[in-house]
């Protein structure tokens, strides 16, 4: 259950984490058995020995790509943000957990972005950008379109004055 | 909006100083080329191929740049081919600097530097201008500041009236002002000096010297031992006397809003930092410091880098300063920062058991790890060893922390070595956020981290909360950062 006025990510954004995660295991796959491949053609590997490297990547690219189609619905669970009179609350992390306040008189400026499967999807990255250093870009994903444009165009200065 | 007045050259020596430049460096290839060539004309025309076209370069560059000061922006064109015009609003001009070497000051140029919000480089390096260029910079700049913090309010007379508002005096008052005594103090606290022993060290390594003391007879003792002394003994009188003749004359005045910075024996430097571009206060005090009882206070600008770059010399508004002096320095600068009423809070004791258990573990291992070189009984000395000695740092470190909100300021000590204090007024804050490790979670303790504009080593950072309280403090200062406007 969420607290007050927060709002889960759109649904839609595991599925695009998934594909994300695939690619991502499919091209560490593909270095991993480059790798392997070469080693044991210099080292002049046996069959067996092959074999069990075959194995073992078999069975490590198969974990990689389980745990990357696993992991974004647990992440999306623990999920949400909140957008009030003081500002933009975004709480996230399963292991790790983190809760962002950005105040709205801090924003400076904001970007709505989209890669190529977020746009298949209608999605898209609110990113918040900030006077801060180690929070100098506060990045929202897995929004769809429509809600990051109306967040953003909530963040904007309040009365049109440049507040900085 | 383009005013009335002119586009400026910088001064004409600008095309000297570039070519300076260019020959330093060129310096080092060309002394290689001497020592590896035999012919001895050819440095000559080595210098020649690389000087003509410096020179030719740098006078082009003087003549396509100018400089402007528009209404509400400095306006700075470079290039020839590839044209350049820069405009750097007064308002994001977070200081001027101004930068003089022997030569600078032998001609009466400066080398300015003004610096905006954002990290690395200076935003507009106008090199070099002549010294009066600087002041009316200065003035141009900062003049029209919509207001100005800390300016007293007219005092009724003794009839009881109130005199009219008084034009604005700008003359500076001396906050702190550092003799040589001090700056050599400073210098030794710094120990700077072992990075020149190491370099030579490295050298001297590097030329063969050390292979002649080969085997340890009777004759190389006295030597390698002279040698370590002339060491401990030279390393810190370096540190010293670089210190002294770097912040020569180390003087910090306060000029209505700006703090000016002067310092420099051989490369003489003059910082304007205006106040309210300050973000944080940081005071730092190592062991040396610990011993003299001083410490060192920094001023933390906006264009830091989220690694944490290095300090530049500017930014150490006192180098070394008394402690007994310390609350009312840091008054001055933040008015908000009153050190004395500043009611520190411990993080929650637990913290150290926490760290306890880790170090704990930790000796462990590494006594497990060596048992196999050592043998049993070393290795289990080894062990305890470490044990004690993390446990004792780690119950150190865990009461070295602490934290304190005003209503005005936000701050955060830690360190038992090596002790600073990080002091934020609230309107500086950027981003709070929260977060738990899994160890948190199960401790029910959390993280706290206050974002601001400038960066540095010491940030607001705070382990080992216990959850509630660090959720009452994110929500309280999450609050009190929106209902205040962030001013650059």
């Amino acid at each position: 259950m969420l607290p007050d006025g927060f709002h889960r990510l759109d649904p839609r954004f595991v599925h695009v984490q998934q594909i994300t995660g695939l690619i991502t295991a499919g091209i560490l796959s593909a270095i991993a058995l480059l790798a392997f491949g070469s080693l044991g053609l210099a080292v002049g590997a046996s069959w067996m020995m092959a074999g069990l490297g075959a194995g073992a990547w078999l069975a490590g690219s198969g974990l990689l790509a389980w745990w990357l189609w696993v992991w974004p619905r647990r992440a999306y669970a623990h999920a949400s943000y909140r957008l009030d009179t003081e500002g933009l609350e975004i709480r996230r992390g399963v292991i790790w957990r983190r809760v962002i306040n950005v105040p709205h008189t801090r924003v400076q400026h904001t970007d709505v972005s989209q890669g190529p499967i977020e746009r298949s999807h209608g999605l898209s990255t609110l990113i918040v950008h900030t006077a801060g250093t180690e929070h100098a870009q506060v990045a929202l994903a897995g929004l769809s379109r429509e809600d990051a444009l109306a967040l953003r165009d909530q963040l904007l200065p309040r009365d049109g004055r440049d507040a900085v | 909006m383009p005013s009335n007045n002119p586009n400026q050259r910088f001064h004409p020596l600008t095309v000297l100083f570039a070519l300076g430049g260019e020959l330093r460096n060129f310096l080092l290839p060309a002394l290689f080329a001497t020592m590896t060539t035999s012919r001895g004309n050819s440095v000559e025309r080595f210098l020649f191929v690389f000087l003509v076209p410096g020179a030719i370069a740098a006078v082009a560059r003087y003549l396509s740049s100018t400089y402007r000061y528009d209404a509400t922006e400095l306006v700075v064109r470079t290039g020839i081919i590839f044209r350049n015009e820069r405009h750097i609003p007064y308002a994001r001009i977070q200081s001027v600097d101004a930068v003089q070497n022997v030569l600078h000051r032998w001609f009466g140029v400066v080398d300015v530097k003004v610096q905006t919000g954002t990290g690395g480089e200076a935003e507009a390096t106008l090199s070099v201008l002549p010294f009066a260029a600087l002041d009316e910079m200065r003035q141009r700049v900062f003049e029209g500041r919509p207001f100005e913090p800390g300016v007293a309010a007219a005092e009724p007379g003794a009839d009881g009236s109130v005199a009219a508002p008084m034009p604005q005096v700008r003359e500076a008052r001396t906050l702190l002002q550092l003799p040589p005594r001090e700056l050599a103090l400073a210098g030794l606290l710094d120990n700077r000096g072992w990075v020149v022993i190491g370099a030579a060290w490295g050298l001297l390594f590097e030329s063969g010297v050390w292979d002649r003391f080969e085997g340890w007879d009777s004759t190389a003792w006295p030597i390698y031992a002279s040698v370590l002394v002339g060491l401990f003994v030279i390393a810190p009188v370096l540190s010293m006397v670089w210190a002294m003749v770097r912040l020569h004359g180390f003087s910090l005045a306060r000029r209505s809003g700006d703090l000016l910075i002067t310092y420099g024996a051989l490369t003489r430097v003059t910082a304007t930092i205006p106040l309210r571009r300050v973000q944080a206060v940081k005071i730092f005090r190592g062991p040396g410091h610990l011993w003299a009882g001083r410490a060192s206070v920094r001023v933390e600008t906006a264009g830091g880098s989220p690694s944490g770059r290095s300090a530049t010399e500017r930014e150490w508004i006192a180098p070394i300063i008394k402690m007994s002096a310390l609350p009312a320095f840091v008054a001055e600068v933040l008015p908000e920062a009153d050190l004395s009423v500043l009611n520190w809070q411990p993080v929650d004791s637990r913290g150290f058991r926490r760290r306890r258990n880790v170090a704990l573990i930790w000796a462990g291992v590494v006594g497990g790890a060596t048992a196999p070189w050592l043998g049993g009984l070393w290795a289990a000395g080894v062990g305890l060893l470490l044990a004690v000695w993390w446990v004792v740092s780690a119950r150190l470190y865990v009461r070295s922390l602490g934290w304190a909100r005003t209503d005005r300021v936000m701050a955060f000590k830690s360190g038992w070595i090596r002790r600073a204090v990080t002091v934020v007024p609230l309107d500086k804050i950027q981003v709070v956020d929260l977060e738990e490790s899994p160890f948190d979670r199960r401790w029910s303790m959390a993280c706290l981290r206050v974002d601001t504009a400038g960066a540095g080593a010491h940030r607001i950072d705070i382990p080992y909360l216990s959850r509630p309280i660090a959720e009452d403090a994110r929500v309280a200062l999450a609050r009190e950062a929106a209902s205040t406007t962030f001013r650059w």
